[in-house]
């Protein structure tokens, strides 16, 4: 069931009024219900899948449990290697077993042997990036004695089940999100209409920028014959189309929890606005890196260690980023080149110079904001090309393509392509001026609660009308395949 | 808890209620501003008796026809009494047509259905797209007891009201493509006249700078060895013709020498094959251009190509 679908058009309104009106009694039952609603919203997808997904929560459940009770750190640690070891088997079957198997079978061709290892026809479970990393953080914490466990299952169920987060997060952690499972949640009246209308600047994002940029950049990726200003042109839009859609996906998640009284983890704060790569991934998906941060980064150091464990880590922490998100070694590159892009400012420790934006600034500080923008939006988009490139031969032959006397030229695509470009770019020139506008809050319509009924009747009016007239055609969301 | 629930019944009325008003205003709109589909609306209007009072030839055909057919210069040459309608649209085939058939008046003389090599292909769908249908939906167009041709026709016409205004609204990007088209494009055109009921065609002279010639056409279009269904649709469709008694003709129009070289070859075998077995009668002219001057890109004649087919067809009418 896809957030931009009619079928959850329906359900949502259903599940609203039974969790406000019939299982109000207790949070408890309010539980059961979120619980029933997930399961359903997953079986949407696949049915089969949901014994995996109940395994999986299953195993965390227990293994969480037996940490805390075990006196023996011997004890305690096997049975977190037992919970990692399971998840990320898991994981690595479903997910990356035909990216080694064929990446082996490639390194053995270079020695001239064949054999045939065999690849599997294997679907990708939806959502299993996001759930297992869900269950991971929950048993790390109770090792680390962060939290203590859930011993009803029911409420740590929701905690890893939870719909709205279900299929593509943000990746949520036990510390957060549990207190807030495990009390009585009220209907707040500025939480639920922000709620509301970060739900529609989500669908916004996702169904007018998003899947109208994906028309175009679909043809131009598969054109890599195209001049290079065109090259340039589709990997800018694709910068926005993920951009669109995943931050989109974000805010309806987090728009959809607001109206069942929880709040999720922020997940984008107006990445394009960054002015330098550090700062970049400080506002990307931003409860995945803060994730890498905690139980890995950290773990191994951080930046409190020697140079060149400083560079390792850094490497490691990106090139594991970039296999999160597929099993493919463009992503490896994709998250080598953001790591290339960030050890310098590490190593000249201007990794946090870049904290808030200060909008009382003077013209000339705006500009050169600007300019650091720019070139830090320039230096994302060229990495976007391998993420979004079939091979990393194509993103080679792509960037070879842009960087030739053709991109100096007018950028010309054909018949009504041109008309969907402009409207995209009025689009994305809206979503600049509204974002740039509001940069300082934590999502766009942050206070809009505040508001009379009239300007909130305008706004969402406006956005419902430009969903409805300039929506492009449905496509699934990005961030699934992971 | 009563002010949030009210507020969020509110915004939901208040969105709900934009949404029906954009779906439920689309018929005015689509008779109103062109779009991509518009021409529907014009053809379905001279079906529909609006402008269709005289004795008439109506001719049917996707874009070549489109491009290639001047219905006055036709109507100029043959000395015709009445009006020779061109209400060929983008990609008709002749199933689409088909829709239109079972609508004309009394009136019509003679049916002209322009047929191209793709009709003979495995790939030609015998029926039209949703897209397609939701732009004659909104046109007004709707199945009745005239539709007699096939039994199968495209699921839209059953669907509810309220289900085809909502998928429509795409429709609403085509009106902005169309008139967005003339200022953006890359295709220059001297006129944009697709609500012509006689020249549908935005007119060029000079060839379109980015389309190269492709053999893409040729190699796209693998015409099958035995298109019975084909056969079969356009025996029903003469059978039909006859009863009312119109005189249907088929018409091969002229393939760019530089873009297809052979594939006309077997369309012709299947023209004969046509004749023989259904008694069609076939203007063919195919072979009439012996090279491109005469064409716009590699499938559609310039003005001055539609001026000498539109004479051409008056001659053998």
């Amino acid at each position: 069931m896809l957030f931009n679908s009619i079928n959850f058009a329906i359900f949502l309104p259903i599940i609203f009024l039974l969790y406000w009106f019939v299982a109000n009694k207790s949070f408890r039952i309010q539980n059961l219900l979120l619980l029933v609603a997930s399961y359903f919203f997953y079986a949407c997808w696949d049915w089969r899948f949901l014994f995996l997904l109940v395994f999986s929560t299953l195993l965390d459940y227990f293994t969480g449990i037996k940490i805390h009770e075990a006196s023996a750190d011997k004890l305690r640690k096997r049975w977190l290697w037992l919970s990692i070891f399971v998840n990320l088997g898991f994981l690595g079957i479903f997910k990356y077993y035909n990216f080694f198997v064929d990446s082996f079978s490639n390194v053995l061709s270079i020695a001239g042997l064949h054999p045939n290892l065999g690849s599997l026809d294997i679907i990708l479970p939806v959502g299993i990036s996001f759930y297992t990393f869900h269950g991971l953080s929950y048993v790390i914490d109770i090792y680390k004695n962060r939290i203590k466990p859930e011993y009803n299952f029911n409420n740590y169920s929701v905690f890893v089940s939870f719909f709205p987060l279900l299929v593509a997060g943000p990746i949520e952690r036990a510390t957060h999100l549990l207190p807030q499972i495990i009390k009585k949640r009220e209907l707040n009246y500025s939480k639920s209409i922000d709620g509301v209308f970060q739900i529609a600047w989500g669908l916004f994002k996702k169904i007018v920028i998003a899947d109208n940029a994906a028309i175009l950049v679909n043809d131009i990726f598969a054109n890599t014959h195209a001049s290079g200003s065109v090259l340039f042109l589709g990997a800018v839009l694709f910068a926005f189309q993920i951009y669109g859609d995943f931050s989109g996906y974000s805010d309806i998640a987090i728009g959809v929890a607001k109206l069942f009284g929880i709040d999720l983890l922020t997940n984008f704060k107006f990445p394009y606005f960054s002015r330098d790569i550090a700062e970049f991934w400080r506002r990307w998906h931003i409860s995945l890196t803060t994730w890498f941060r905690d139980y890995i980064y950290i773990p191994l150091g951080g930046s409190k260690v020697s140079l060149l464990m400083k560079i390792r880590n850094t490497f490691i922490i990106f090139i594991i980023s970039g296999f999160w998100h597929g099993a493919n070694w463009t992503f490896i590159v994709w998250g080598i080149l953001n790591a290339i892009y960030f050890l310098p400012l590490l190593l000249l420790d201007r990794n946090r110079k870049n904290i808030d934006f200060n909008t009382s600034q003077s013209f000339f500080n705006v500009f050169k904001e600007i300019i650091s923008i720019a070139f830090t939006f320039i230096l994302t988009t060229f990495a976007w090309i391998f993420f979004r490139a079939d091979s990393v031969l194509d993103g080679v032959d792509y960037v070879l393509g842009i960087f030739n006397k053709s991109f100096f030229t007018v950028p010309k695509l054909l018949g009504v392509q041109n008309i969907t470009l402009i409207l995209v770019l009025i689009m994305i020139f809206v979503l600049l001026i509204i974002e740039w506008n509001y940069r300082k809050l934590e999502f766009v319509f942050q206070n809009i609660s505040n508001s009379g009924f009239l300007r909130q009747t305008v706004v969402m009016i406006l956005l419902v009308g430009l969903i409805f007239i300039f929506g492009g055609s449905q496509q699934n969301f990005i961030y699934f395949q992971f | 808890m009563k002010k949030t629930l009210l507020r969020i019944v509110l915004l939901t009325f208040m969105s709900i209620t934009t949404v029906l008003l954009l779906m439920y205003i689309q018929p005015v709109i689509y008779s109103n501003f062109q779009s991509e589909f518009g021409r529907h609306k014009v053809i379905i209007d001279v079906l529909n008796n609006k402008a269709n009072r005289n004795n008439n030839i109506i001719i049917f055909g996707d874009s070549r026809a489109m491009f290639g057919i001047d219905t006055r210069i036709i109507k100029k040459t043959y000395g015709f009494n009445g009006d020779i309608y061109n209400l060929s649209s983008v990609a008709q085939s002749p199933y689409e047509s088909g829709y239109y058939y079972g609508k004309i008046g009394k009136s019509t003389k003679i049916v002209v259905q322009c047929i191209s090599p793709s009709f003979f292909t495995k790939n030609i769908s015998n029926n039209i797209s949703n897209e397609k249908a939701i732009s004659m939906f909104l046109s007004g167009y709707r199945i009745d007891n005239n539709y007699i041709f096939r039994d199968e026709y495209n699921m839209v016409f059953k669907n509810s009201v309220v289900e085809n205004y909502f998928n429509a609204r795409t429709y609403y990007r085509s009106y902005f493509n169309t008139y967005l088209r003339k200022l953006f494009d890359n295709e220059k055109f001297n006129e944009f006249q697709l609500e012509s009921l006689y020249f549908p065609n935005p007119t060029t002279m000079i060839k379109h700078p980015d389309y190269p010639f492709f053999k893409y056409n040729c190699e796209r279009y693998k015409i099958i060895d035995n298109p019975q269904s084909q056969m079969c649709f356009l025996f029903e469709t003469k059978k039909y013709f006859d009863s009312k008694g119109v005189k249907y003709v088929l018409l091969f129009l002229p393939v760019n020498p530089d873009e297809c070289d052979n594939s006309y070859d077997e369309f012709k075998i299947i023209a004969k094959d046509i004749t023989a077995k259904t008694k069609i009668e076939i203007i063919d002219l195919s072979e009439l251009f012996k090279n491109n001057y005469y064409f716009y890109d590699g499938l559609h004649c310039n003005k001055l190509g539609a001026c000498i087919i539109s004479q051409e067809i008056s001659k053998q009418l």
